[in-house]
């Protein structure tokens, strides 16, 4: 057991007490459906950030994969304020055809998992002012008494978001996620249904929730 | 004297009634709840700490704070130099005086603030790499065998075994006595709290 846990790991928990109620499947998918749960959560979100470039003239960017909820969005490392399609509409009918550094960021269509900035980036082929330093790409150098990094990328679309994961789940999550699952699982109706179990295992993860 | 887990499992199991570990098996069930047990409470309660030196970048302000301390659950406190920064309740107060706040850069560290558990702000951003103090609520040790000994006080074990209860009543399907059990729990856990303010 190291310091973070996995979905196989929590699936394995899983099987001890459901004993041989076991559906592979479905635990997988309720597995799925509380991790997001905990992303839409304001207590504790699994949380990450990632780098974007941004291409001139091109408005809208893809949800970094894992992202369940953009928490925040950065152009030039200036934070973007949320707006929505009407609040620009009374801005002006025109907020499409606009370009210029972004300053506000929008989802048109939530099932797209992509956000537009608005204005479109203008770009315009000059060294911009500001720039994320992509530290996934730096090459660690550690010497005897100082650390240098070697050949930073350059990027200007920053996010902060919540999101799901099967890997490196904090082991001060697992509890609550394991009761939450078994809760969910033998609540609804089937073989596995067992509704006393349900509710004491929805009791326990109701109070490691706010852990 | 710190807890051993033999000694908490010998008190688990006899309130259990299940001496001689008939209904658990210690490998593979009991002791790998325990050491689940154990961080899981730390992560609340804040008793275990640890600290060590976190290396800041040159013109960066966000940190993921498991790349440097894959242990760490709160940050408690970061100094800088002796001095001790102030700790934002909210990491999007920042935005609230200052939508440029993460381009800033300054002489000296001034603040931190977590996003979730999983992110660390710093700021302003130093133009040069350097490096701070930081103290953290950790995740405890994985305990493995009977000899192992808790982390957390002897004054905090009590929860350690009502939490466990609970989860082995769970197991057992024992509903009746979850239910009754479940108050102790949620008042002396409140209790503890408490204590820390």
């Amino acid at each position: 057991m190291a310091t973070f846990s996995n979905k196989t790991e929590i699936l394995n928990l899983i099987k001890t007490f459901m004993h041989s109620d076991f559906d592979e499947d479905s635990i997988s998918d309720i597995y799925s459906e509380v991790l997001q749960d905990i992303a839409q959560s304001s207590l504790h979100p699994l949380v990450d950030w990632s780098l974007s470039d941004v291409v001139t003239g091109q408005h809208t960017y893809p949800y970094p994969a894992s992202a369940i909820k953009i928490l925040a969005a950065f152009h030039k490392a200036k934070q973007l304020n949320f707006v929505d399609v009407k609040q620009l509409e009374a801005y002006s009918m025109d907020w499409r055809s606009s370009v210029g550094d972004a300053l506000a960021y929008l989802q048109e269509e939530q099932s797209a998992r992509e956000i537009r900035l608005f204005p479109s980036p203008a770009g315009g082929g000059t060294i911009q002012d500001f720039e994320f330093i992509d530290t996934t790409d730096f090459v660690w150098q550690n010497t005897t008494d100082f650390i240098w990094q070697q050949t930073p990328r350059l990027k200007e679309l920053a996010f902060f978001f919540s999101e799901t994961r099967d890997t490196k789940i904090p082991e001060w999550a697992v509890l609550f996620i394991l009761f939450e699952i078994l809760a969910r699982e033998t609540s609804h109706p089937g073989e596995q249904q067992d509704l006393a179990f349900a509710e004491a295992c929805q009791n326990l993860a109701n109070l490691l929730a706010t852990f | 004297m710190a807890k051993t887990v033999s000694d908490v499992l010998s008190i688990l199991l006899t309130r259990l009634r299940a001496d001689g570990g008939v209904a658990y098996d210690n490998t593979t069930l009991l002791i790998p709840l325990l050491s689940r047990v154990q961080r899981t409470l730390n992560a609340r309660l804040r008793r275990v700490l640890a600290s060590g030196t976190f290396i800041t970048s040159a013109d960066t302000l966000i940190y993921t704070i498991r790349d440097q301390f894959p242990d760490a659950v709160d940050i408690i406190k970061i100094t800088s130099g002796g001095r001790t920064l102030h700790k934002m309740k909210n990491w999007r107060e920042y935005a609230d005086y200052d939508t440029d706040w993460f381009k800033r850069t300054g002489t000296r560290f001034e603040s931190y603030a977590q996003i979730g558990r999983d992110l660390l702000i710093i700021y302003p951003a130093l133009s040069t790499a350097d490096s701070v103090e930081i103290t953290y609520s950790k995740i405890t040790d994985e305990l493995t065998k009977t000899t192992d000994t808790f982390e957390l006080y002897d004054e905090d074990i009590d929860l350690v075994i009502l939490l466990m209860e609970l989860i082995c009543l769970i197991h057992q399907r024992l509903f009746v006595e979850f239910k009754k059990k479940l108050p102790f729990f949620t008042k002396a856990l409140k209790n503890h709290l408490l204590v820390l303010r």
